[in-house]
């Protein structure tokens, strides 16, 4: 049978499309799976934010306990803390409380999401290096009830 | 290879399979986004709507404690009619739609709002019909369904004190 491929044109079109076929299901899953990550970064970023502003809005001198909420979420939600060397999230760095915002308490939480597919560029001959993670914020204002 | 690929018919159905598998990935990338987007949104208006329901509840609270100082009964039924507890939780609500960036929300769908009279408490419901415009489209795409859609909230938050005294 490989004889037979190799000397006939008939299918010969295959192979290559089937090449490119599989790299692109590959790149396209990956991204889709890159995708649903980011958003549940997101997703996780936005309800840490809540409980943070939440602890500091009732809770008088309150700012500790929520700033080491914020990195109790986010181990209990799974999300990774270090990733390949970098620090994805760090309370003392990524969790803003202020709690003078007006007649409200704001807290802002970033998080860095590490992308699975950071290379992709290369690919396509890019030759600037990609970051590994994006961050994500999220902001929430509870009103200051002390 | 490439002249005989180009010459050859018999395998022009392949590029198309390869456009339609690439078409239906990016399609369905752009579906989780959409998707995910939407329960972002949703989880943001409820993280305002809790901010909202909590505000109201306290400012409720508070001017009850008031009133009980000045020897006034301890009748919860009295807020229904007190507009200050239900008009800070709107405005807390609007600070943090605004300040969370979502497009194309109209603050003016806080549609009923009560106070119920035996205890602190607030409840939101929300119906955000201009949010979530990307999932719109992509079941307009679909399913051909109509280009609105509700996210509808009902967040009653009680008083963080212990529930006051019923007379």
């Amino acid at each position: 049978m490989l004889n037979r491929m190799m000397q006939e044109d008939r299918g010969i079109i295959d192979l290559p499309v089937l090449y490119v076929f599989l790299v692109v299901l590959f790149i396209g899953i990956g991204l889709i799976i890159d995708t649903g990550m980011a958003m549940i970064s997101k997703y996780d970023t936005v309800v840490v934010s809540r409980e943070t502003a939440r602890i500091a809005a009732i809770t008088p001198g309150g700012t500790t306990a929520a700033i080491n909420k914020a990195e109790e979420l986010f181990q209990g939600f799974g999300r990774p803390i270090n990733y390949d060397g970098h620090t994805l999230f760090d309370k003392s760095r990524d969790v803003d409380i202020n709690l003078y915002d007006g007649e409200y308490v704001t807290s802002t939480v970033t998080y860095r999401h590490p992308w699975i597919i950071t290379d992709i560029g290369k690919i396509f001959g890019s030759s600037s290096p990609r970051s590994p993670y994006d961050a994500v914020t999220a902001t929430t204002s509870f009103r200051r009830e002390w | 290879m490439w002249k005989r690929i180009w010459e050859n018919e018999e395998g022009s159905v392949g590029y198309l399979f390869l456009m339609f598998t690439t078409l239906f990935l990016m399609t369905m990338n752009l579906l989780v986004f959409d998707i995910g987007k939407l329960i972002i949104v949703r989880e943001q208006i409820r993280s305002a709507a809790e901010a909202g329901a909590l505000a109201g509840s306290y400012e409720i609270y508070r001017i009850d404690e008031e009133w009980n100082q000045y020897g006034a009964p301890r009748d919860w039924g009295y807020h229904i009619k007190d507009p200050d507890g239900p008009n800070m939780a709107i405005e807390t609500f609007n600070k943090n739609i605004s300040q969370m960036g979502i497009e194309d929300f109209d603050t003016n769908v806080v549609q009923s709002f009560a106070t119920i009279p035996t205890k602190s408490s607030v409840q939101m419901n929300v119906l955000a019909a201009g949010g979530v415009d990307n999932f719109n489209k992509a079941k307009q795409v679909f399913y051909h369904a109509t280009p609105s859609d509700t996210v509808e909230f009902f967040i009653q938050t009680r008083s963080l004190f212990n529930d006051p005294p019923i007379p």
